[in-house]
């Protein structure tokens, strides 16, 4: 190994507002998982530093597992007294180490079919059909407990296709105009049902909601990998996507909402900052005063998750379990985790099931103490990690649709 | 040596108890102050029986340690130095962290020491309970290092410091050997060693374990923002508040640099054109709470406040603490880096420390904010400053030499909450004369007589330290 | 009691001079402040060294809500002068019996207040002693707010003389609350304590339980009536010994205690209890104290006799400092001039 050279690959800014305080500790899921320093926020900004200033390699063994390990919940951000965007700063951390130690071997493979495939909305929902049909046969048990996904895809699901009511057929006047649905990647693939539900709740409320125009991924996952130039293209797609469209683009997944609300900052573009101001999530069109006041009853007991995505990077957790406690008869339990990740965080689970599933158990753990049935909650990464613990997962769409439809 | 710690502790994949890779001993070279050393190890054990052992293994090589938890200390407590270059193993209790007991019929907590500070406080409030000391890095601080610095907060006027909250400490010595100081009894009749470890910043041994007092949650709060044309108005009110017939329960100051900066930023309301904001917290029955904040008013306008806004509902009052808690914030927006001294002055003096500051802040250029515990004469004078700006760092640290020596000219003390660390240590030949100092060593010999337990701090040694860099190379401070 | 020597220094500097005198003849000595404690435990014929010349408030600030004294003044003259200012320090001892402020300090035992207001060890906030090789220090400082350094103020609080001669004490005060008043009800103390906030005193006997409500009089009316108190006189408190132990002992305790009074041999006790604080005051007959004192020391905690009539030592076997107590105590007062017959008596 040569000796390590200072390097310019930081916002010299952001790498410098970082004051050590140790404030994000505690809100640290892997940090919470190991209690080391390198494995929380502080400790991670003094890795990047020290591969900035040339102290370490950034391929030093230690230094890429410190920055490899988070899991990018950026729940640090929401407590940084100092305001750090550490997301911005783990993102860039992670392109270079992409770019420094690409994945070999089956985790090149793995990838590269994977990225690949998001783009491409037949290949996820071959890949959802045969993964349908494979539980059907039970023939996934091949695959290695932590790889296999918990979640039961159902061909009935998957080969679904959506009904959208059009202007005055369906059960509520439209007068707030157009409303369009983004279904993404693995959400068209494998969660049509929780779609459903998103358009039937906006018909609901007096949207008039679209499935088209239908860019085939937000690049969110991307982004996180540290695969820059693909989320970048990404971004690109599905703001020209939409050119010519207004109102509001409605969101039901957290991860993806969360990345399209961060479009203006990615892409540094008024055009794509003003569709990131046009992004929404369904708990921002939904009144819960109004379905508390003509929902009909679920009775149901839940807990609530928050998605990272929706709590720390949008700030709508609040929002979001005050909608979903305001359908009559559902009763909303809150987790004492204090909504910390359940280690999905994409293919995190997959990349560090070591932390993964530490994570999970430890949300396993806080969910069971609250005596709940089941689990509420808005992200697909979420859904398919914590029904690996056994849990029966409710997306907030599915629950109000249930309370809404007529 | 290492060796032994390594069989001692987990060292399987995520739960390696023992660091000693370069990045992993470089994350621990200091807590949340300025000074930094190179530790030899890092060593987490899971429990106290493997801390025993850990201990042990140190003692025998003669090793010393730094006890650690969080890291959130800003004194440089938990600054891995050792006398004479030697390099200290860290020892982190973070692993630590279970509530053990929660004794709701006795009103008090068994903790771990890696517990944090605000988990406590959700444990107890699904009782009705509380615990009442509050420092400002609660969210993340443990228990144990809160025992450890004697810490403080915003509710130290009628609640009195850590110290008052703490019913028994479990302080393991340098031979792994567990003593519970004091009990759950009160006048024991003998030493009150526990209050020696509760403020013991690690010297005297590793706080494994403590009995905490939690008090019930108050029926009604009342909250008050008072503006002023002056820091001396201010500062007379707080005497008057002080003098009434009832204490307020917290009394927080902020001058008018900080006012401008924290409005520009949390927008909370707060009186652009004064001087100094007071706030004010009254807590108990509502009677009492009411009367106290008539008094307030009344006395905030006698001394010539130009508004007193007093807290209809909840979220008002949520407004008016969110102007106090985005200080750091709002700094955050101003300058990248800030000095946040501790200095306490008698309540009477305050408007001439206050005065001192601001002229001490113009000497050296430097913009410098008041945020000050009003009520216990506890000031937190944050220094602005950005580290790339060439030759800033000497301004910054002969300010805050400045602010200390002043506080001590004014009859007051070094650290208020704190505490001494390596930061202010070589202060305490100024605080007290060489018998005392005398004391304060004999005291910690007589406790912890092996000197390995985190030497180098709070007591100014005869043999020369230094080995802490208060700017390591590189520029990051 | 009987003295072959005494001193009665007027200042620190005279203090130093008669410890060194006491140190040249090889004697031990024992300090002494009104005598209101030390006159009630059994005591030997050693030389007294006396703080009753050091009197008088060094400087009272009412704005900093301190107050400095010398050790010798007595509680009651410091108490009259503060409420002239409408300020206290609630650490009065169980009984007005002239107890000086260094003697409040040395013992550590308080009234009943201390369930509301904290202990005697935090309102003490800067300590002026002598040590036992003669050295005078200091500990704390006048601010209300302080870590700077070892809490010695903390450790000198209830050593009982042993660690050094307390010449000046710094107190932390605090406004007279302006009308205090006793309750008492019939109910047991749990369920009275579970509906009150924060009492400042509540007091068992075996009929009643007495609560001490400071609050604002309509909280204290609404208080009162929310847990079925009536208005009544202060209770009164038996004074031959104390007992101290963990509160969630107490009941099991005193559960021990009720049967052996109710035994035939069992004499007649006392028994007054402040349950959230682990305390009991009892008065009874040397083999009923005896008895009461083992059954204390089953249950971790300790009992003080404060009559030396009685035969009885003043402190019990678990009184026996242990090798960390020895060591701090030796660290400063390594010729053990200080009372080192202290927990022997």
């Amino acid at each position: 190994m040569t000796d390590p050279q200072p390097m310019s690959i930081f916002d010299q800014d952001q790498l410098a507002a970082c004051v050590q305080c140790g404030f994000c500790l505690s809100s640290c899921p892997t940090y919470e998982v190991t209690h080391l320093e390198e494995h929380g926020p502080r400790g991670r900004i003094l890795a990047m530093r020290l591969a900035e200033e040339g102290e370490l390699p950034l391929t030093d063994p230690d230094l890429a597992a410190s920055l490899t390990t988070c899991v990018q919940c950026r729940a640090c951000e929401a407590v940084c007294p100092s305001l750090v965007e550490f997301g911005a700063l783990m993102e860039t951390a992670r392109a270079e180490l992409n770019e420094r130690t690409p994945p070999r071997g089956l985790r090149r493979l793995a990838h590269a079919l994977g990225f690949r495939a998001l783009v491409r909305r037949t290949a996820v929902r071959v890949a959802s059909v045969g993964l349908a049909v494979a539980q059907l046969l039970r023939l996934d048990r091949v695959l290695p407990d932590g790889v296999r996904p918990a979640q039961r895809v159902r061909l009935r699901h998957v080969l679904r296709r959506y009904r959208v009511p059009r202007g005055g057929r369906g059960s509520a006047p439209d007068d707030r105009g157009e409303a369009f649905v983004f279904l993404g990647c693995v959400m068209d693939g494998m969660f049509r049902d929780v779609h459903q539900a998103t358009i039937d709740v906006l018909d609901a409320v007096g949207y008039d909601p679209r499935i088209e125009p239908s860019p085939p991924c937000c690049g969110a996952l991307s982004a996180h990998a540290g695969r820059e130039d693909e989320a970048h293209r990404m971004a690109r797609a599905t703001i020209d996507a939409y050119a010519g469209t207004t109102g509001p683009i409605v969101v039901d997944a957290a991860g993806c909402g969360a990345a399209m609300k961060e479009y203006g900052t990615l892409l540094g573009t008024p055009e794509a900052q003003a569709f990131s101001e046009r992004v929404v999530d369904l708990c921002e069109v939904v009144d819960a005063a109004e379905v508390a006041a003509i929902g009909r009853s679920v009775p149901l007991t839940l807990a609530y998750q928050a998605p990272c995505h929706l709590r720390n990077v949008q700030g709508l957790a609040d929002q979001a379990r005050t909608l979903v406690s305001a359908i009559p008869g559902l009763t909303l339990l809150e987790p004492d985790d204090e909504q910390l990740c359940c280690g999905s965080g994409g293919i995190y689970s997959l990349e560090q099931p070591g932390f993964g599933d530490a994570m999970l158990a430890r949300k396993d753990a806080s969910l069971a103490r609250t005596g709940a049935h089941g689990v509420v909650s808005g992200n697909p990464g979420c859904a398919m990690q914590i029904a690996r613990a056994g849990w029966d997962i409710h997306h907030p769409a599915q629950l109000l649709a249930r309370s809404l439809r007529g | 040596m290492l060796l032994r710690l390594r069989a001692i502790l987990d060292t399987d994949g995520l739960t390696d108890g023992l660091r000693t890779s370069h990045l992993g001993r470089a994350t621990y070279r200091r807590d949340a102050s300025f000074l930094n050393a190179d530790p030899l190890a890092v060593a987490l054990p899971r429990t106290v029986e493997q801390t025993a052992e850990v201990l042990r293994a140190c003692r025998d090589h003669g090793i010393p340690i730094t006890p650690r938890a969080a890291g959130t200390g800003l004194a440089g407590g938990a600054t891995p130095t050792g006398e004479a270059g030697a390099r200290p193993v860290v020892v982190s209790v973070a692993r630590m962290d279970q509530l053990r007991e929660l004794d709701v019929a006795n009103r008090r907590a068994w903790v771990e020491p890696g517990l944090v500070n605000a988990r406590l406080g959700r444990a107890a409030a699904a009782h009705g309970l509380r615990f009442a000391p509050d420092p400002a890095s609660q969210i993340a601080a443990t228990l144990g290092g809160n025992v450890a610095t004697n810490a403080g907060g915003i509710h130290v006027l009628t609640y009195g410091v850590m110290s008052q909250h703490v019913l028994a400490v479990e302080l393991m010595d340098l031979d792994g050997e567990v003593h519970l100081l004091d009990g759950r009894a009160p006048e024991q009749g003998g030493l009150d060693l526990r209050a020696v470890s509760v403020g013991g910043e690690g010297t005297l041994g590793i706080v494994v374990g403590a009995c905490l007092r939690l008090l019930p949650a108050p029926p009604a709060t009342g909250t008050l923002l008072a503006g002023f044309p002056s820091l001396d108005a201010a500062a007379a009110t707080v005497g008057a508040l002080v003098t009434s017939d009832r204490l307020p329960d917290a009394v927080e100051l902020m001058d008018a640099r900080a006012i401008e900066l924290v409005e520009g930023y949390a927008q909370a309301g707060y009186p652009q054109d004064a001087a100094a904001v007071l706030l004010l917290e009254y807590e108990g029955l509502p009677a009492g709470v009411d009367a106290g904040a008539a008094t307030a008013e009344r006395l905030a306008s006698e001394h010539g406040a130009t508004s007193v806004v007093r807290a209809a509902d909840s979220d008002q009052r949520a407004r008016i603490w969110k102007g106090r808690k985005a200080v750091a914030g709002a700094i955050a927006k101003q300058a990248p880096d800030f000095y946040l001294q501790d200095v306490v002055v008698p309540r009477s003096r305050l408007g001439e420390m206050l005065d001192t500051v601001v002229t001490i802040g113009e000497r050296e250029r430097l913009t410098i904010l008041n945020v000050v515990h009003a009520g216990d004469g506890n000031l937190h004078p944050f220094i602005l400053f950005d580290r790339r700006e060439p030759d800033v760092l000497d301004r910054v640290f002969a300010a805050g030499h400045d602010i200390v020596e002043t506080a001590l000219r004014l009859d007051g003390t070094v650290t208020g909450e704190h505490g001494v660390g390596i930061e202010k240590r070589d202060f305490l030949g100024q605080v007290f004369d060489a018998d005392s100092l005398a004391v304060q060593q004999a005291v910690r010999d007589a406790i912890e007589p092996t000197r390995l337990a985190n030497p180098d701090k709070v007591l100014p040694t005869t043999v020369g330290c230094g080995e802490a860099r208060m700017v390591p190379e590189g520029a990051w401070v | 009691m009987t003295t072959s020597t005494s001193w009665e220094p007027a200042d620190a500097d005279e203090m130093v001079a008669a410890l060194a005198d006491a140190r040249s003849a090889g004697q031990a000595v024992e300090v002494r402040g009104s005598g209101s404690v030390l006159d009630r435990i059994p005591g030997g014929d050693e030389p007294v060294l006396s703080t009753a010349a050091l009197d008088g408030i060094v400087d009272h600030a009412p704005e900093d809500l301190t107050v400095t004294v010398r050790a010798g003044m007595a509680f009651d003259e410091l108490a009259q002068e503060l409420a002239q200012h409408g300020q206290e320090c609630p650490i009065e001892p169980i009984v007005d019996d002239g107890a000086t402020v260094g003697g409040r300090l040395a013992t550590g035992l308080a009234g009943p207040r201390q369930l509301g207001a904290g202990r005697v060890r935090d309102w003490v906030l800067r300590v002026r002693f002598i040590t036992g090789d003669g050295h005078p220090a200091s500990a704390g400082g006048v601010t209300v707010k302080d870590v700077t350094g070892y809490d010695v103020c903390r450790l000198m609080t209830g050593s009982w003389g042993t660690l050094g001669v307390i010449t000046e004490v710094t107190l932390k005060l605090r406004p007279i609350p302006r009308q205090p008043a006793w309750f008492a009800t019939e109910t047991p103390d749990p369920t009275v304590a579970a509906r009150l906030y924060r009492p400042a005193a509540v007091v068992t006997t075996a009929e009643r339980t007495h609560v001490l409500l400071e609050e604002h009089p309509d909280d204290a009316a609404a208080q009162a009536a929310d847990a079925g108190l009536e208005p009544a006189a202060a209770p009164t408190f038996p004074a031959t010994a104390r007992a101290a132990l963990d509160p969630a002992a107490l009941p099991g305790f005193l559960a021990e205690l009720q049967h052996a009074n109710s035994s035939p041999e069992g004499a007649a006790l006392q028994v007054t209890a402040q349950g959230q604080l682990g305390l009991c005051h009892l008065d009874g007959s040397a083999d009923a104290l005896a008895r009461a004192r083992s059954v204390v020391e089953r249950h971790g905690g300790r009992l003080l006799v404060l009559d030396p009539a009685l035969g009885l030592a003043a402190f019990g076997s678990g009184h026996a400092p242990d090798a960390m107590t020895n060591r701090v105590t030796a660290a400063l007062d390594p010729d053990g001039r200080l009372a080192p017959w202290r927990w022997e008596r």
